[in-house]
């Protein structure tokens, strides 16, 4: 196959069912961004360093820069734009806000989407655990502070959230 | 100051206004911006330092399908010659001086197809001699060697305090190149419209752009107008005119398409301005008390293969003499070309290199005399009552000499010390922890020019809706303008935030205006917009006056009203009469203080240092800020924690290193280490207040604060954990491992 050559995926975004002819080469991030118009993915290094491009595929958080779109024939991707759908923030978006942990907000959305599935493998997390497990994302603006103080209060409002349900 | 208080309004911890779209995925950034007929541009870049270009043969570049255009330099310059006006052509025609260079554009459909169009230009080089290393240069050319500015900034007698000194110390202090990388790179989307063009930046100073690219272009200013939405992060380098901003604009125009380029990060890397990059051959000299009499300094820059927009080599030295008595003072300023990425501001610009300078030669005299850190400190800063004092530095502006405002530093250092509990610390170095590391304690203070000069203006109109548009020359890349503006006008207005509409940075709405860095955007646009509003509350009054029929010294503004004695009127309204009328009400205001405000502080580092692999870790960092009157006090916050990790990076991670043929060995975030949350410390700020007298606000600057006296507190800290083993001063940032073993392994082999 040639990297112009094209090939057809169906998968479902944010809960929408999804077909397209795509180029092999196409990286996922170019597809959700430019193709499906979701803006809220972005890349900060195109490396798979610095983690801005993270979305969540099957439910685990993957590089959306270092993923071909061809690959994922049959998944289920979630972006940030799925996380409150068009409703209230989630409660980890609500803590960022609190929080104050995002300045530019362009590497937000990965944070977002990392957080979530740490908090849901790991739902009362050290602060340690937090910091090892954000330490493969990239803020510039925030010196990480807030955002590893936004991800305990999510932390906790997700437990209450849990008890209150329960 | 101001006195009204409103919900919202200055020094209320209001949550952000801009939040809500950036954490839902809806941020304006450029890439972000749908454009159906938008055609994506890329460069291809020069892999030798220094070369001359000896053919560029299209191979079928222009006949990809999807590809608009692709051409090289030499092309280029006979198309459009006006372009190749500036310091820098916009791609490289006979020569290459950098690797990273441009020599050729394409636009094409997608990125993917721009690429692929430059695959099929084909180079040829005759690699030339490559200048690297700025000693051996000066050495080798003595002097003359090329520079592209050079300055002397000083004040009194400096030979006869060196003859007669009780002490005299020098050394040779020297701080890695680094870069500033934001997470977004620079972006630009360029759109022709009628003669001119309209231009989406991710920019740090629209107007200059709007001067740049009209200049470069040859077309008046008011042809082209640029807006700045939501930017990902600029610290310092997304400011001024690249070629690639030329290029695009040119192309936007050649083909009547919207062009854009958005930066990939090794581009970044290769082509954004580096900074820092300083040898500094240092003296002082000092009575035995401790007493600073003299510092003379020659530094050389890494200037690279262009002349800087902002030769930030000369706030290096304004910022050495810091907030001590100097009774002399010389600082020499080479900026020395080599064949590297040209440089430019980033974060503290030029300031953090000077504080490092200072506070690591006060460190050297403490340790000299067998003086604590502190003490040696204490003995030289300036007090309280002899502000405004004037250090004698000339202002590298031409207008006198600098004046410092304000600020109690001996106040900021014993607080800092008070709250740092070093007692408690001090016990726990006479041995090593149970894992054989070593506490270190290091600790800086400094002073800093922020909001410099010359001016900004804001414009406030009452809009048709009856809420009140603001907008001004310095748009945000993270710094919440939205928000900390909105509460300048909330306080001005006696408004609650609902009723004010942040306006994006557009060069349409404000006719001048110069930009966001070197922490001057609160205390020049935010000045600036607190007078627009106060012009812009006497005319709403004047008006309702007219309407109401009542004295308008008896009215005042409320929430969405202005309210009188016998009856009131809403601001709809008054908008919807100004409308009928055709007479918008609008303020203008320029804000042009005669100097800069003077921020201060004192940080302290508490490390622990392993003598066997060199890992540094923080364990606890005390800082105390003095940014004069607090407009939003969570932002405040915000950017000192996220100023301090510039500083830790720069103390013990960042550096692009560079081979003897002008090769980047560093040019990705895998071996171009970024600090992450396993690096930063969460500090523990401290604030003191001492307003700025020369703004209508009381503000100083805070975005560089966190930064500056970050490099020299760490390195202190390391250095002083080392002590007990034989290690030496701790003289070339960063340090990374291999430099932490050598301050042990180096003093032991002297």
């Amino acid at each position: 196959m040639e990297p112009q050559d094209r090939v057809r995926v169906q998968l479902t975004v944010n809960g929408s069912e999804v077909s397209r002819l795509v180029e092999a080469r196409r990286t996922l991030a170019d597809f959700l961004r430019d193709d499906l118009g979701l803006r809220g993915t972005h890349t900060g290094c195109e490396q798979g360093v610095c983690g801005a491009c993270t979305v969540l595929v099957d439910g685990v958080a993957m590089r959306s820069c270092l993923t071909f779109a061809a690959q994922l024939d049959g998944a289920a991707v979630q972006t940030v734009e799925g996380l409150a759908g068009d409703g209230d923030l989630t409660p980890l978006q609500e803590a960022f806000r609190r929080r104050h942990a995002l300045q530019c907000g362009y590497c937000t959305p990965g944070f977002l989407m990392t957080a979530t599935e740490f908090l849901r493998e790991n739902p009362s997390p050290s602060e340690q655990e937090i910091r090892t497990a954000l330490s493969g994302q990239i803020c510039r603006c925030t010196g990480y502070e807030n955002i590893v103080q936004a991800v305990r209060e999510a932390a906790g409002t997700l437990q209450a959230d849990q008890r209150r349900q329960a | 100051m101001p006195r009204v208080k409103t919900r919202g309004g200055i020094g209320e911890d209001i949550l952000r206004i801009e939040d809500q779209r950036l954490l839902t995925g809806k941020g304006r950034y450029v890439g972000d911006l749908p454009l159906p007929d938008v055609l994506e541009m890329a460069v291809l870049r020069s892999p030798h330092a220094h070369a001359a270009i000896i053919s560029l043969e299209d191979r079928g570049a222009t006949d990809l399908p999807g590809v608009s255009c692709a051409m090289g330099g030499a092309a280029l310059l006979q198309e459009a010659p006006h372009l190749f006006g500036g310091v820098q052509p916009p791609l490289a025609t006979d020569e290459v001086l950098y690797v990273g260079q441009g020599v050729a554009v394409a636009v094409a459909e997608d990125r993917y197809l721009a690429e692929d169009a430059l695959e099929k230009l084909f180079v040829r080089y005759r690699r030339l001699d490559v200048l690297a290393d700025v000693e051996r240069i000066v050495t080798q050319a003595g002097g003359d060697a090329a520079s592209h500015d050079d300055a002397v900034i000083a004040f009194g007698e400096i030979d006869p305090l060196f003859a007669a000194a009780d002490i005299v110390l020098e050394e040779r202090l020297a701080i890695g190149r680094a870069t500033a990388q934001p997470l977004e790179g620079r972006a630009i989307l360029a759109v022709p419209e009628g003669e001119g063009l309209l231009i989406y930046a991710a920019t740090q100073g629209p107007h200059g752009m709007r001067q740049g690219i009209a200049s470069a272009l040859s077309l008046p200013p008011e042809r082209v107008r640029v807006v700045a939405q939501d930017v990902g992060g600029g610290f310092g380098v997304k400011n001024g005119t690249y070629p690639e901003d030329v290029l695009a604009a040119y192309l936007a125009l050649k083909l009547q398409r919207p062009v854009r380029f958005q930066e990939d990060r090794r581009e970044h890397f290769l082509s954004t301005v580096h900074s820092r990059a300083q040898v500094h051959r240092v003296r002082l000299a000092a009575r035995r008390d401790g007493t600073l009499l003299a510092i003379d300094d020659d530094m050389l820059l890494d200037a690279g293969a262009y002349t800087a927009r902002i030769n930030y080599g000369m706030a290096t030295a304004v910022t050495i003499p810091g907030p001590y008595h100097l009774s002399a003072y010389r600082c020499r300023v080479r900026n020395v070309k080599t064949h590297k990425v040209p440089v430019g501001p980033y974060r503290g610009a030029g300031r953090p290199e000077g504080n490092f300078v200072m506070e690591r030669m006060l460190d050297a005299l403490a340790e000299r005399l067998g003086l604590d850190r502190a003490e040696v400190r204490r003995r030289n800063l300036i007090e309280p009552h002899e502000m405004p004092y004037d250090t004698l530095i000339p202002d590298r502006y031409g207008h006198g000499s600098i004046v410092y405002d304000s600020g109690d530093y001996p106040l900021a250092l014993e607080t800092a010390l008070n709250a740092a509990d070093l007692d408690a610390w001090r016990s726990r170095q006479a041995e090593p922890l149970a894992d054989g590391r070593r506490i270190g304690i290091g600790i800086a203070m400094f002073t800093e020019d922020t909001g410099v000069a010359p001016f900004e203006m804001a414009v406030t109109e009452l809009a048709a809706d009856g809420r009140i548009l603001i907008a001004t020359g310095s748009p945000a890349q993270g710094q919440g303008h939205e928000t900390s503006f909105t509460q300048i006008a909330c306080s001005a207005l006696s408004q609650t935030p609902d009723e004010i509409v942040y306006a994006d940075t557009d060069t349409a709405l404000v006719p001048a205006g110069i930009g966001t860095f070197g922490s001057r955007a609160t205390v020049l646009a935010g000045s600036a917009l607190y007078l627009a509003c106060g012009k812009l509350k006497e005319l709403l009054l004047q008006e309702a006056a007219a309407v109401l029929r009542q004295d308008k010294d008896l009215l005042s503004l409320s929430p969405g009203r202005v309210e009188g004695p016998e009856g009131s009127l809403a601001l709809s309204e008054l908008a919807a009469q100004a409308a009928a009328k055709g007479t918008p009400l609008r303020a203008l205001a320029d804000f042009r203080p005669e100097q800069a405000t003077y921020a201060d502080g004192c940080h302290i580092a508490i490390v622990a240092v392993d003598p066997q692999t060199g890992g540094v870790e923080i364990l606890r960092y005390v800082i105390v800020d003095d940014c004069g009157v607090v407009i939003s006090p969570r932002q405040v916050d915000g950017q000192i924690q996220g100023g301090l990790s510039y500083g830790v990076a720069a103390a013990l991670l960042e550096e692009l290193v560079y081979d003897e043929q002008g090769q980047l060995l560093t040019g990705s975030f895998m071996d171009y280490p970024l600090p992450t949350a396993l690096d930063v410390p969460g500090a523990e700020i401290h604030h003191l207040c001492s307003p700025s007298p020369r703004n209508p606000l009381g503000v100083k600057g805070v975005g560089e604060g966190g930064t500056v006296p970050a490099l020299a507190a760490v390195a202190g800290a390391v250095e002083d954990a080392l002590r007990p083993l034989g290690g030496g001063m701790a003289r070339e940032l960063p340090l990374t491992p291999e430099r932490v073993v050598r301050l042990i392994a180096d003093a032991q082999a002297k």
